[in-house]
């Protein structure tokens, strides 16, 4: 069989990112350029400075990409590209930049769904293997996803109101931490001790989440304490909020597991790189003898990388596109 | 030599293509909500019609702006990309000198950007009198009373509607072009945000 080489884009948030992937599992070349170091300024993700940044910096990204793989445009076998959800504006950029390769060079592109690629950012570390159980967990998404076989997606779950990393944004906001604040608070969680008393989010028979009314519990511990001049340990309040969340999101995955009677688990998104949630499901996947992948730390974050893996299963399916596809700020999985 | 031209700055969208430097196709579009979704559908046609294939083109000659932050994005990031990746040079022109290729004589080109205030920029024959500039509309009338104003924008004066000569343009930018990498989007705003941080608002 002869080997297939896909370029693939990402850029549907802050981050310009151009891989080039072989067969959907060996990275040739991952080229990821983050603008953090701008919007830490803003205390979060400007649209208008991403879009910005992205089209300076979307021809470097790709030609480094292509230098590192010791490549040319006449190498690859077709284009990929995150068409959504994401900033409408950041997505435009990649999207357009992916047409116009395709277009240049007559190639066929492949339109990747932005949570499919965090999917398969497990399968650069492990080729998947079903059935199995993803727990999403990221800014923009909390869900558990059900595949029988690649490219194939049932919601068993999802959020009902914050998803994770934006709870955890949000209490990082209160506490004062640096954006983002996600890994802060993972690393705060891991020196405190568990002495808060926050409610446990939704744990009912449904695998949905919400962590909305824990995110406002920690809030208003914060005011309240304040006003009443006492200080707050940081670090006992990190760990609190982050058992409950951890806690929650594994009973969940655990229950899913066992009524779907599936023995695979892969996690996804940004979340998936808290160290207060892999370590507790290494350890339940020790004990109870499911496998568990969990994907590279730098997979976790955006990358074009998890995208170029994901569309080659789109790709030997024909799910191949005309250059007339949009670009989606908003666009269900399943 | 075969050339593409590509103008996407305002809601009066134009793609080019010509053959040493004369024009052997054209299309305008009246740009709309879709138009970054669709715009390869007329860029496939452009090209079909005359019988050309992408990887013919040399050089590529591309509006940067100012006008619609979206709309400059558009076509910039196709025209880069586009001449990245065959290795051509590119040739950044500003969209307002663009729409005084219209007229013969002194003309200011305005974009509407709301709050009273547009993009103008002044030429004659393509040689710039007045800076592309962010201004209040009113003072640039009290400036220039009684010129000819240029605009597909509506407004409560007469303007002269965008007719462009992309020949004329392309000649008088024959010489130059530059790394795609290098242009990039003459916005003449900064955005809101980075105005609030430079206030101390943040």
């Amino acid at each position: 069989m002869n080997d297939v080489y896909c370029l693939a884009i990402e850029s549907s948030c802050d981050e310009t990112s151009v891989a080039i992937i072989k067969n959907g599992v060996f990275e040739v070349a991952d080229i990821i350029l983050s603008q953090i170091d701008i919007h830490s300024l803003y205390g979060g993700v400007v649209p208008e400075i991403a879009s910005r940044k992205h089209i300076e910096n979307i021809t470097i990204v790709i030609d480094e990409a292509l230098k590192k793989a010791n490549m040319t445009m006449d190498d690859i076998d077709y284009i990929a590209v995150t068409y959504g959800p994401g900033l409408i504006g950041s997505l435009l950029i990649g999207v357009l930049a992916a047409k116009t390769l395709a277009f240049v060079y007559n190639k066929p592109i492949v339109p990747v769904h932005h949570i499919i690629g965090h999917i398969y950012a497990n399968n650069l570390v492990k080729r998947l293997e079903f059935p199995l159980i993803a727990l999403v967990v990221s800014g923009g998404h909390t869900e558990l996803i059900y595949m029988d076989k690649d490219y194939s997606f049932k919601k068993i779950g999802g959020t009902l109101d914050d998803a994770v990393g934006e709870a955890y944004d949000k209490v990082g906001r209160v506490l004062n931490l640096p954006y983002p604040a996600g890994p802060e608070v993972d690393r705060l969680a891991h020196i405190g001790n568990d002495t808060y008393n926050l409610p446990i989010p939704l744990d009912d028979k449904t695998y949905n989440f919400s962590f909305s009314g824990l995110k406002s519990a920690v809030i208003n511990l914060k005011h309240n304490e304040e006003q009443r001049g006492n200080t707050i340990n940081i670090n006992d309040l990190a760990t609190s909020f982050q058992n409950r969340v951890v806690d929650i999101l594994v009973k969940k995955t655990i229950r899913a597991l066992k009524e779907y009677k599936v023995n695979n688990l892969i996690i996804a998104g940004g979340v998936a790189a808290n160290n207060g949630l892999r370590e507790r499901l290494t350890e339940e996947s020790k004990k109870l003898g499911f496998s568990l992948v969990l994907p590279l730390k730098k997979n976790c974050t955006d990358n074009a990388a998890m995208i170029g893996s994901a569309s080659y299963y789109a790709y030997k399916l024909g799910k191949t596109s005309n250059l007339n596809f949009s670009a989606k700020a908003n666009d269900e999985l399943c | 030599m075969i050339s593409f031209f590509i103008d996407t700055c305002t809601s009066f969208v134009t793609i080019a293509l010509l053959k040493d430097n004369k024009l052997i196709n054209q299309k305008n579009i009246v740009s709309n909500r879709d138009l970054s979704n669709n715009l390869f559908e007329y860029i496939e046609q452009l090209f079909k019609e005359v019988a050309i294939l992408p990887k013919d083109v040399k050089r590529i000659y591309v509006s940067i702006g100012p006008g619609s932050f979206t709309g400059v994005r558009i076509g910039l990031t196709i025209a880069k990309t586009y001449a990245y990746s065959l290795d051509i040079k590119l040739v950044p022109i500003s969209s307002l000198e663009i729409m005084s290729s219209t007229l013969e004589g002194d003309s200011i080109s305005i974009i509407d950007a709301r709050r009273g205030y547009v993009f103008a920029g002044g030429y004659n024959n393509l040689n710039n009198f007045f800076k592309d500039s962010y201004i209040e509309l009113e003072t640039l009338r009290r400036m220039y009373p009684d010129i000819r104003y240029i605009s597909v924008d509506t407004f409560d004066f007469d303007v002269v509607k965008p007719n462009i000569d992309i020949e004329k343009i392309v000649n008088n930018h024959a010489e130059e072009g530059i790394n795609p990498s290098l242009v990039n989007p003459n916005y003449l705003k900064i955005t809101e945000a980075e105005a609030n941080l430079n206030n101390g608002n943040i």
